[in-house]
């Protein structure tokens, strides 16, 4: 008896001690750090969030899409990053969301491009190491470029620098780019992951262990992937930006959106992206912060141009304006979104008016009116005999059906409006194999990165085969001029002009059945401090965007 | 053994079937985002790679000649040997199943004799009551259920994954995120296997020598041990012998749903993105496990039932 009593005195000051060395340790340890931002651009905008900002703490992040490889430098175009091309690689620039998505210096700290255009020459940071240790030169930059431009590697961003001559190295910091022509969004473009010739020269990329296990430059360190369940990342103390405030990021994966709302409200995880009709309920709870911004990817239908029916641009047009386009906010989107008029709504390059294919059947019937249609019999608008009648495909890509809900809804109005709609669903191959037999097709589009990259869509030589997006045949002299210009001119101002062009000519002659743009809505717990609403910080990709500054976030 | 060619038919017709889907897996790989189609003169060329054009029975064939080295290939969407993925997936979907269908098969038994020695008693409608309830209700009504009660209202147990995202693997949270989806799926699937051993009970305890060893005194926990359950059991045997299958494929629905890493999801996954080696290599696994579970199931019935020993299997 008197042992064990002993013992349990003894235990219980050892406890006491023990935890008062806890207290001092946790009271001593967390220091404030001040404004630590080596990124010229993200030092004055956070002063809210750096200056108190507790450093420490493990965030959980729930998302539902898992890669298969983490070399962001093949999978990831930086138009389109994903959280871990943010968080464990770093560009030659950093693309700033809140400064209109504006390239901003990261590896590179300065560049000089010469009179013609064509060669560009970039200063690289001193003393960047990678995660492993070893230093970062111009040697990682023109291996990381040459391997996405091999195609043996099947790089996804290969189609970004097909206007790249060669990456030429000038000294151990300074690189130089040669371009074929002219090209406005390169500084952009460079955004894109640097990986280490050390790790990876000589190795199959397509089967390399770096794939699993990545090391990068950035402010997140690689430190596990257990599959199917999370990935690991903890701050990487020597970044030359400064150490993020976290100590871990964790990635949740959960593929069903119900799961990770509830992961939220559970506190399992501190914050996901969630589904337009979970947001009401979000709203309604007081733990949780809601994060809406609009996006920069349109819900839409492709028109397959090539078809006869759709030749005349009037009918195009007239169609649109029989699409109730807020019906379609309210039932697919949730209320969460707005219509869409155009491609490039919600970017600093938007130039058309709100209302430029707005509901209005009595339009749409003046319209196809004027231009010879007749309603037969059945109510269906005619031609020389020939119905309005075609079938909108919705792309069955395994798993989910892209753009169903969307597709039904859209019908439904058109079919009020005299426009024989069918709604079916396709295979991506069976509809992108053949697309010359395909009327219409469900889509989605969009960066809020640069107007260059609708390029891919609307220009007419972006063919399949070619690399590009442009399945539906859209094929206009006037946007062709103007997307070439856009792309060629560096000039700010002349830029906007000439994407004001393409705007009108494409509206004049429009590509697509308008539809709407989604809001991106993340939830995070109140205690997240960081994230913004920053328009197009979520899009087609998910919420990658959302983490261009999660360096500077923190936990209350 | 009538095993092999089983296994091997069950080889043809899942290559055939893949071959005739619609969907190409260089396309799906090559797909950019998820909507950007790639160009064809880069389909073509992975094709070429894979061994894609290459005539069906030739592309069988050599599957066929790798397989029985134990060499699955590699995935095509990975990139990563599929005798890796399997080792990834396999043991969660083993595991949740198997405690799943445990939790079945017991409450199956002890409530199935429960009702069916006392047809007609209250006890016995309640319980076919609940079995039938339990039987209508779809898998994922059950787990959406169990997920909104027991982890998100009453916060007992977590809410997904198989481990703590960020912590060391222990037991301990294994169990703690197995404790709810095995839950969810012992009480889905506990119908299936209740009423087969309700009706084989009461159909036994009816019987004349039962009757007769009642009347001569037989207690009756002794009596349901010696003389009833032995052969009342044999239709369960053999329905529990027949689901082996699920042990692998298993239980898609509860896994997405609780984020499960096991092989139902993978399988999914690998047929819509047209990963052939992977889907292959986990329909096998299925169809042996079918093959074993059935072997079993004849060789406890044979325990259970000396009439089954004599003169060969009357299954044939």
């Amino acid at each position: 008896m008197t042992t064990t009593i002993a013992r349990a005195w003894a235990a219980s000051r050892l406890l006491c001690v023990a935890a008062l060395i806890g207290l001092a340790v946790a009271c001593g340890g967390s220091s404030d750090k001040g404004a630590s931002n080596g990124s010229s651009s993200s030092g004055q905008q956070n002063a809210a969030t750096t200056a108190t900002a507790k450093v420490g703490g493990t965030l959980r992040w729930a998302t539902g899409f898992e890669r298969a490889s983490l070399n962001a430098a093949l999978q990831t175009p930086s138009a389109y990053p994903s959280i871990v091309s943010l968080t464990i690689f770093d560009g030659l620039t950093r693309i700033d969301p809140e400064k209109e998505y504006k390239p901003a210096p990261a590896l590179a700290t300065s560049w000089e491009a010469s009179a013609d255009g064509l060669t560009y020459t970039f200063k690289l940071r001193s003393g960047v190491k990678w995660h492993d240790g070893q230093p970062f030169n111009a040697d990682d930059v023109k291996f990381t470029y040459d391997m996405v431009r091999n195609p043996a590697s099947g790089a996804i961003t290969a189609s970004d620098f097909t206007l790249l001559d060669r990456v030429e190295v000038v000294d151990p910091l300074t690189v130089r780019m040669v371009l074929k022509q002219p090209f406005a969004p390169l500084l952009g473009k460079v955004a894109l992951a640097i990986v280490p010739k050390h790790l990876l020269d000589g190795k199959d990329v397509k089967t390399a262990d770096f794939n699993i296990r990545p090391v990068g430059t950035g402010p997140f360190k690689f430190k596990e992937w257990r599959k199917g369940e999370f990935l690991e990342m903890e701050a990487n103390q020597e970044y030359w930006g400064g150490r993020p405030n976290l100590d871990r990021f964790i990635l949740k994966f959960a593929p069903d959106a119900s799961t990770r709302f509830l992961q939220v409200q559970t506190g399992e995880s501190e914050g996901a992206i969630i589904e337009s009709k979970q947001v009401a309920q979000a709203k309604g709870s007081d733990k949780l912060n809601v994060i809406s911004t609009k996006s920069a990817s349109p819900m839409v239908f492709v028109f397959n141009v090539r078809n006869p029916l759709f030749t005349d641009p009037r009918v195009r047009i007239a169609i649109n304006h029989a699409i109730d386009k807020e019906a379609l906010v309210k039932s697919a989107g949730s209320g969460v979104g707005t219509a869409a008029y155009g491609p490039l709504q919600n970017t600093p390059f938007d130039s058309q008016p709100a209302d430029a294919f707005a509901y209005d059947p009595k339009k749409s019937e003046q319209i196809f009116t004027d231009a010879g249609w007749r309603k037969g019999s059945s109510g269906v608008w005619e031609k020389d005999g020939r119905p309005l009648s075609f079938t909108l495909y919705a792309q069955d890509y395994g798993g989910t059906i892209f753009g169903l809900n969307e597709a039904n809804v859209m019908a439904t109005s058109m079919k009020q409006n005299g426009i024989d709609v069918k709604v079916e669903t396709r295979t991506a191959s069976q509809l992108f194999g053949a697309p010359e037999k395909i009327d219409a097709i469900m889509y989605n589009f969009g960066s809020p990165v640069d107007a260059d990259e609708l390029y891919f869509l609307f220009h007419s030589s972006a063919t399949i085969e070619r690399g590009g997006y442009n399945f539906g045949g859209y094929n206009n002299k006037q946007v062709d001029a103007a997307l070439d210009a856009g792309r060629t001119t560096t000039d700010d101002a002349k830029r906007k002009a000439a994407y004001r062009e393409f705007q009108n000519a494409l509206n004049a002659d429009p590509a697509n059945g308008w539809g709407y743009y989604p809001d991106g809505v993340v939830v995070a717990l109140k205690k997240v401090r960081g994230p913004k609403v920053i328009p197009g910080a979520t899009s087609n990709t998910g919420e990658a965007f959302l983490f261009s500054n999660v360096k500077d976030w923190s936990l209350e | 053994m009538s095993a092999l060619p089983v296994l091997l038919l069950l080889s043809v017709l899942c290559f055939g079937l893949l071959q005739t889907a619609p969907g190409d897996p260089a396309e799906s790989l090559l797909r950019r985002g998820n909507l950007a189609p790639p160009p064809r003169a880069e389909v073509a060329r992975l094709r070429v790679t894979l061994g894609l054009d290459d005539p069906l029975p030739v592309q069988y064939g050599r599957w066929l000649r790798d397989a029985l080295r134990g060499d699955f290939g590699r995935s095509y969407s990975s990139g990563r040997p599929v005798r890796a993925v399997l080792r990834d997936v396999v043991p969660p979907t083993l595991l949740l199943l198997g405690v799943g269908f445990a939790l079945a098969w017991s409450a199956a038994l002890l409530l199935g004799v429960l009702s069916g020695s006392a047809p007609g008693s209250w006890r016995a409608r309640v319980i076919s009551g609940a079995t039938v309830a339990l039987l209508a209700l779809p898998t994922f009504v059950v787990a959406l259920i169990g997920l909104y009660l027991i982890a998100a209202t009453w916060r007992l147990l977590p809410t997904s994954g198989m481990t703590d995202a960020g912590e060391r693997v222990s037991v301990a949270q294994v169990v703690r995120h197995l404790a709810l989806p095995a839950l969810v799926l012992g009480v889905s699937y506990f119908g299936w296997y209740a009423r087969v051993v309700d009706a084989a009970v009461g159909e036994v305890h009816g019987m004349m020598y039962i009757q007769f060893a009642r009347a001569r005194g037989l207690p009756p926990g002794l009596l349901m041990r010696r003389h009833v359950l032995r052969p009342a059991l044999l239709p369960f045997v053999a329905q529990v012998g027949a689901s082996f299958g699920a042990l692998i494929g298993g239980a898609y629905a509860v896994e997405v749903i609780f984020a499960w890493p096991g092989a139902g999801r993978e399988l999914v996954r690998a047929a819509a993105s047209r990963d052939y080696p992977v889907v292959m290599a986990l329909v096998l696994l299925s169809g042996l496990a079918v093959v074993l579970g059935n072997l079993a199931a004849d060789l406890v019935c044979a325990v259970l039932d000396p009439r089954l020993r004599q003169a060969g299997s009357p299954r044939g």
